[in-house]
């Protein structure tokens, strides 16, 4: 089987600060330290996973961005994927999701895949909206909140995590399929992996390669357009108690109230 | 080369018998002992032939003298005795064999003086064997106990020796009767008159009977000894010849990890030669399990058993390492297993568990009082090494650490651009700003980060300003060490950060090894003569023990002094006045493992405490080289303590069974994990835990401050 992870590079969320750039009104992503999606990290675990429980599968990561992720790439190939395939033009810049997506549908469609995995949503971003716009470019199944896959024949089941439990839903294949955040752990990559990501192969796509037009993406083709920004409201206060022999009834009323009981 | 009295043999068909008997013996010793070196010599190389003049020296002292075991002193006498017994006993045996070759030992065959001494360490070592009995069979202490060789191996061998004594106690007996007192011995001139009576010919036979039951107990014992726990009378001298003369704290170092097959050690046959020779050098004393903190509390590791796994292991994949079985392999080792499990079991994870490994905190405990220079801790780690670097398989929590310190240079997720936030507005330089200081002060990722050790650092500034040492400290410039990493088994990743910090080390100039040309700041007001080496202080143990002894195995050398010792050396050159007598609170001092055991460093510390308070030091149960661990050593502060009792609150109730007030420490790893302690066992009213430089810098401002020096006491 062919199986594709969908990753992206992303401003380390644990050290650094967001800004966003009040000219652009867009993240600041130069500058700063920047990683593989910790989000993305568990997918690849769930795909890694997934491959090798198959057999004679081939795992491929891509990625559309600037140069530097190449490095979340090579992370991605030292964690136990394949191969990596990244997409990169500066007519790519400021591309929105409809042109991330338009590219990495493009970029995916020629490879013909069985398998893509995406993340429910980025750690940076979090629209969560790159992985159906993906499966409608490619007009595949899409199948979502994932916390469990396997392959049987030719379709793909997964248990859906729901707000109580799980749903089994499957589909043919090829589809996309989104891996719901914490349901696997990330691999710290073995020696073995971080020496053979020097030689496994890695290609590089320009916009030309995929047959797209620079007017289909980047600034160019953005459909959506930042009106204005602005600061979050601080939050609250939280509430302190004191056990004065009453806390729990308080602790229960306050869940109950929230409807967390 | 006088001929005995009686032949032993009666004649040269007795003696060829004899002849065939002893080398078949010899020869199947031979196989058996000559599987164990063939063993050995498919395992990695190593170079122990540094310190010559040293190890021949404290070879005669350890192997001759018995130095080693004579520490624990009623068995250590016992085994005196019987190591020197057993020499003087092999002189006799060589007397009795040439017997049967009509001949003696020259000098000492037929003189009174040697039978007499004979026979006393015979007499001896009956009394030691009673003693060993005793030990074995009635105290029975735990650490006796071998899974390996199982219960018999201790009483079989116990049994051997003395079946060989009392054969040699009836050889001189009938010696004497058969030869009326011309055969003279002590034992033989006390009972052999007794058997006068039986007759010069049955006295004749009785003499050549246990003639004969001597030889073959002894070379029975001969056969035996490969198989047994008592192997390690062949292999201790070797050990202790070859142990480790390089500084104790140093890890060995994994060489061309770009270019390796294998990234530590998950097969017996990965360790060096040395570490397997460990094995067979390993008495089974138990002593390493009764000092290990993990084996205290009740956590799955028992260093002991470290020792016998890497060996048991090795036994039962000899075939696999030495290739297709011959009828040299054929011949058996096989009562070196007991546990009987058919099929072979990896190492790692089978014969050895997961979370053994784990639970180690590379104290060291288990190295300083093996009798027999045994190296527990870099076997601990070589297999560490291999599940973080090729399986991929260690806690959880880890993860975070090795990501945090590879991208943050520190373990948490904080950007190291904040590394000298806690000295804003305390007037401490950074190295880019004053690139000429004397003494470069290297705080740490606990001393920059963590809120309590900030006070450490702060204390230590006071003292280094009262002093008017020249300081700066590296700042953003300054990255995690990379010890936790390289302890926890990830010796990629501490290379790395070793690199990094031995460039920016390096370029300021404090590299020893280094000339003046080769320092890239020598911009900066350096007249370019000055190379005096600089150095380099540190409150934090294991940045001290790695930089010192570590970072030269990749080109780094510098001269790096704890803080404890440098504030000794202020007050010793008068740099440092302190209130003598100033604190007189009651109070002990934990000695870190890796200030103490790893660079011995006990004194000083002690010195200053002294200085401060005339009560001196009131010393824990366990203290210098014996110190018992915080709990916090070989990455196990980054891990969850899951099982047993906790190693921390066992330590902080030693400390209150002093009844102190303070406990003086030299580690911000064990002020993390006593104070965590003191609150686990409920003493915060009771016990403060203080770092050495705190306990100073109070003395110096209270000092300065004469009104309110009393106010508080
Ligand atoms: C006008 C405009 C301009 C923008 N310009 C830029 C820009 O110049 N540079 C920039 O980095 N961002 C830019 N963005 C942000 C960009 O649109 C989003 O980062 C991108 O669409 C992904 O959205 P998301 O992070 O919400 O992904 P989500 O939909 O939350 O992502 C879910 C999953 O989809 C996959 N995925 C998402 N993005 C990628 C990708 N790039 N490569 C591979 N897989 C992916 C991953 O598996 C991810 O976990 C711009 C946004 C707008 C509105
Ligand atoms: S180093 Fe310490 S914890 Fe580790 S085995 Fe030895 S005694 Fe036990
Ligand atoms: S390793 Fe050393 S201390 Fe431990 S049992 Fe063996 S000989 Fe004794």
């Amino acid at each position: 089987m062919k199986i594709f992870v969908c990753v992206k590079q992303i401003p380390d969320p644990n050290t650094v600060e967001s800004k966003l750039d009040p000219a652009t009104k867009r993240l600041v992503r130069t500058g700063v330290s920047l990683v593989l999606d910790p989000g993305d990290e568990t997918t690849i675990a769930a795909a890694i996973k997934l491959r090798d429980s198959l057999g004679n599968s081939e795992l491929t990561a891509i990625s559309m961005g600037p140069a530097s992720a190449q490095e979340a790439l090579r992370r991605a190939l030292a964690m136990g994927v394949d191969r990596a395939i990244l997409i990169s033009d500066p007519a790519l810049a400021g591309s929105d999701v409809l042109g991330t997506a338009r590219t990495l549908a493009a970029a995916l469609k020629r490879e013909n895949p069985d398998l893509i995995f995406c993340s429910t949503e980025s750690t940076d971003g979090y629209t969560g909206m790159v992985p159906g716009a993906i499966a409608e470019f490619l007009g595949l199944p899409q199948l979502t909140f994932a916390r469990e896959i396997t392959v049987e024949g030719s379709k793909a089941v997964i248990k859906r995590v729901t707000q109580t439990g799980y749903e089994v839903v499957e589909s043919p294949l090829p589809a996309v399929v989104t891996i719901a955040s914490g349901s696997f752990e990330a691999i710290y990559p073995t020696m073995k992996g971080i020496m053979s990501a020097r030689k496994k192969p890695f290609s590089q796509l320009s916009l030309s390669d995929l047959g797209l037009e620079s007017s289909q993406v980047g600034e160019a083709g953005a459909r959506e357009q930042i009106l204005s920004i602005g600061k979050a409201e601080a939050r609250a206060a939280g509430q302190i108690i004191k056990d004065e022999g009453n806390a729990a009834e308080i602790i229960a009323d306050f869940l109950q109230r929230h409807q967390l009981l | 080369m006088a001929p005995p009295a009686i032949s032993p043999t009666g004649g040269w068909i007795g003696t060829t018998i004899f002849v065939l008997v002893f080398l078949a013996a010899l020869t199947v010793f031979g196989l058996r002992a000559g599987q164990l070196v063939t063993l050995l010599a498919k395992a990695r190389r190593e170079d122990r032939t540094d310190h010559l003049e040293e190890r021949i020296g404290d070879f005669l002292l350890v192997v001759l003298g018995q130095s080693g075991v004579l520490r624990d002193p009623i068995p250590g006498l016992a085994h005196f005795f019987t190591f020197w017994g057993f020499i003087i006993i092999q002189f006799g045996l060589l007397n009795l064999i040439l017997g049967a070759f009509n001949g003696s030992l020259p000098l000492i065959g037929h003189d009174h003086t040697f039978a007499a001494l004979l026979d006393l360490f015979v007499l001896f070592v009956l009394v030691s064997l009673i003693v060993f009995a005793i030990r074995r069979g009635i105290v029975r202490p735990r650490q006796l106990s071998s899974r390996l060789h199982g219960p018999w191996d201790g009483f079989i061998i116990l049994g051997l020796i003395f079946l060989v004594l009392l054969t040699l106690a009836l050889v001189e007996t009938f010696g004497f009767a058969a030869s009326h007192g011309e055969e003279w011995s002590l034992i033989g001139s006390w009972l052999g008159p007794s058997f006068y009576g039986l007759g010069t010919a049955t006295n004749v036979v009785l003499y050549r009977v246990f003639w004969w039951a001597h030889i073959l107990t002894v070379l029975g014992f001969l056969v035996y000894l490969p198989g047994s726990k008592h192997l390690h009378l062949m292999a201790t001298p070797f050990n202790v010849f070859f142990r480790n003369y390089g500084p104790r704290g140093a890890l060995p170092l994994l060489e061309n990890l770009e270019e390796r097959e294998d990234y530590g050690v998950s097969k017996a046959e990965q360790f060096t030669w040395k570490q397997l020779l460990d094995g067979y050098a390993c008495t089974e004393c138990g002593r390493c399990n009764t000092v290990c903190p993990a084996t205290n509390t009740g956590k799955p590791l028992l260093p002991k058993e470290i020792i016998l796994g890497v060996k048991e292991s090795l036994l039962d994949r000899r075939h696999e390492i030495v290739g297709e079985p011959n009828l040299f392999q054929k011949l058996p080792l096989a009562d070196v297993r007991s546990n009987g499990h058919e099929e072979i079991q990896p190492l790692v994870g089978g014969v050895i568990s997961k979370e053994a490994l784990w639970a180690c905190t590379t104290c060291g405990a288990c190295m300083e009082i093996c009798p027999v220079s045994i190296e527990h801790v870099p076997k601990i780690v070589d297999m560490r090494r291999s599940l973080v670097m090729e399986e991929s398989d260690f806690p959880p929590e880890v993860t975070s650490l090795f990501n945090n310190i590879e991208r943050n240079g520190n373990p948490w997720e904080i950007s190291n651009d904040r590394r000298a936030e806690w000295a804003a507005g305390l007037g401490v330089p950074l190295m880019a700003e004053n690139p000429d200081a004397e003494v470069l002060y290297w705080v740490g990722c606990m001393g920059s980060f963590d809120q309590r050790n900030r006070k450490v650092a702060t204390a230590l500034v006071k003292i280094l300003k009262a002093a008017r040492v020249n300081f700066a400290i590296l700042g953003p410039e300054e990255s995690c060490t990379g010890d936790p990493a390289r302890r926890i088994g990830n010796e990629y990743l501490w290379q790395m950060m070793a690199q990094q910090n031995i460039e920016v080390l390096n370029s300021y100039g404090f590299n020893t090894a280094q000339t003046e040309s080769e320092t890239a700041h020598n911009g900066h007001g350096h007249n370019g003569q000055t190379t005096r080496p600089r150095t380099i202080i540190t409150a934090c143990p294991h940045c001290f023990n790695t930089i010192k002894n570590e970072y030269p195995q990749l080109g780094g050398h510098y001269e790096v002094i704890h803080h404890s010792v440098f504030i000794d050396r202020l007050i010793r050159e008068g740099r440092l006045q302190l209130p003598a007598g100033f604190d007189q609170r009651k109070l002990t001092y934990h000695d870190p493992c890796y200030v103490g055991r790893y660079n011995g460093v006990y004194d000083e510390p002690r010195r200053v405490l002294t200085v401060l308070n005339s009560n001196g030091v009131t010393e824990m149960r366990r203290n210098r080289n014996k110190s018992f661990c915080c709990g916090g050593g070989g990455g196990r502060a980054w891990m969850e303590e899951r099982l047993g009792k906790r190693v921390n609150q066992t330590r902080v109730n030693e400390a209150l069974e002093t009844e102190a007030e303070v406990l003086a420490a030299a580690c911000p790893f064990c002020i993390m994990m006593f104070e965590d302690g003191v609150k686990g066992v409920e003493a915060e009213e009771r016990l403060q835990v203080e770092d050495i430089a705190e306990i100073v810098a109070r003395a110096l401002e209270e000092a300065a401050t004469p009104a309110t020096a009393h106010a508080g006491q």
